[in-house]
């Protein structure tokens, strides 16, 4: 039967007919009665308590808490300032370590370039090698200081330590 | 002043535009969140951290979007997170009241019940996705979509949970009312 109203409810575009319909049927169909008188129920059962309504503005607690935070913000942001936030810090850094590079990679090439000019050089030159040296009879240790242009030689007495 | 207007001057820094967005909606949140939580106090400070935690992250928000559901999809998840270290504190409690006896105090026994909602002892039930659904349907006269909007799901899981929901709530208070 309910559903036969909810069908010509639905078929039914006048709305006065509607509910004049529904209330017909209301007024008769115990179960429609229950299901509205629990409709209704649930209604009440999930409106807002009364204290919601009444509660006082919570403004100045979250007032209070935003303008804190933002102290605890500009502060830890001024900490970090001095060198963390300007620009032109980070220009100078960066110069800094272009031009540093740039002074490592100079003089790490001209140094293997002269040590490989050197060894060219050292090929050419006819090395001094001394097998056996003696002073007076005894045992004596050579020095030598070669480059390519010019030759140093020495001498000296092997000490004996008694061993 | 208009929504928009009031959200731009937000972002621009000035926190006393804030309070007009705070009056709008704090009974609404407190509402949402009473539904879920079904307490007073920490319905309270929900709502408190839901309005500090948009205006933090209010540059995150869709100006396209509705700022109502915004604001009460932050509140839903806030609640989750509170039932959630709820349910793991609970064990914690329960020693702690046995060994203390802390509620054997007749006034502290009136004020939980105060606290509590006796009106409705029903809604205790359904979980906190249910009665989500529920309040936003029947309180607010949420749309499936926007209730979808607020718990971050499928219009039609929307649609199921409110069915369930109350299909749940009639058969309960059927069985009380012994119709």
């Amino acid at each position: 039967m309910c559903r036969l109203y909810k069908l010509l409810y639905k078929l039914f575009p006048v709305k006065r007919f509607r509910s004049i319909l529904i209330e017909r049927h209301f007024s008769v169909c115990p179960s429609c009665q229950k299901e509205t008188e629990i409709e209704s129920y649930l209604k009440d059962m999930l409106a807002a308590p009364i204290w919601i309504a009444k509660e006082e503005s919570i403004w100045p607690l979250i007032r209070e808490k935003l303008y804190s935070q933002r102290k605890k913000q500009i502060k830890a942001e001024k900490t970090l300032k001095p060198f963390f936030f300007k620009k032109w810090k980070w220009a100078a850094v960066g110069l800094v370590l272009v031009v540093s590079i740039g002074v490592v990679l100079f003089v790490h090439t001209n140094f293997k370039k002269e040590s490989a000019e050197a060894e060219a050089l050292f090929k050419d030159t006819p090395r001094v090698v001394i097998k056996y040296a003696e002073i007076e009879g005894k045992k004596a240790r050579p020095y030598i200081y070669q480059t390519p242009e010019i030759s140093f030689i020495w001498f000296s007495e092997v000490k004996n330590n008694g061993g | 002043m208009d929504e928009s207007e009031i959200i731009s001057r937000c972002l621009s820094g000035e926190i006393e535009a804030f309070e007009m967005l705070v009056t709008k909606y704090q009974t609404n949140l407190l509402a949402l969140s009473w539904s879920i939580l079904r307490n007073r106090e920490e319905a309270k400070d929900v709502t408190q951290e839901v309005f500090i935690q948009s205006f933090i992250n209010l540059n995150s928000f869709d100006r396209a979007k509705s700022f109502k559901n915004w604001l009460y999809s932050i509140a839903y998840r806030r609640c989750l997170d509170r039932k959630r270290k709820e349910k793991s504190s609970i064990h914690f409690i329960d020693k702690m009241r046995k060994q203390e006896k802390l509620f054997d105090d007749d006034k502290n026994e009136k004020k939980r019940i105060e606290d509590s909602d006796i009106f409705s002892p029903i809604l205790r039930k359904l979980n906190e996705k249910e009665r989500t659904v529920i309040s936003l349907k029947m309180n607010e006269g949420y749309s499936e979509k926007e209730i979808a909007q607020v718990l971050g799901c499928a219009e039609s899981t929307a649609r199921v949970l409110f069915f369930n929901a109350k299909k749940k709530l009639k058969k309960m208070l059927m069985r009380e009312k012994n119709v």
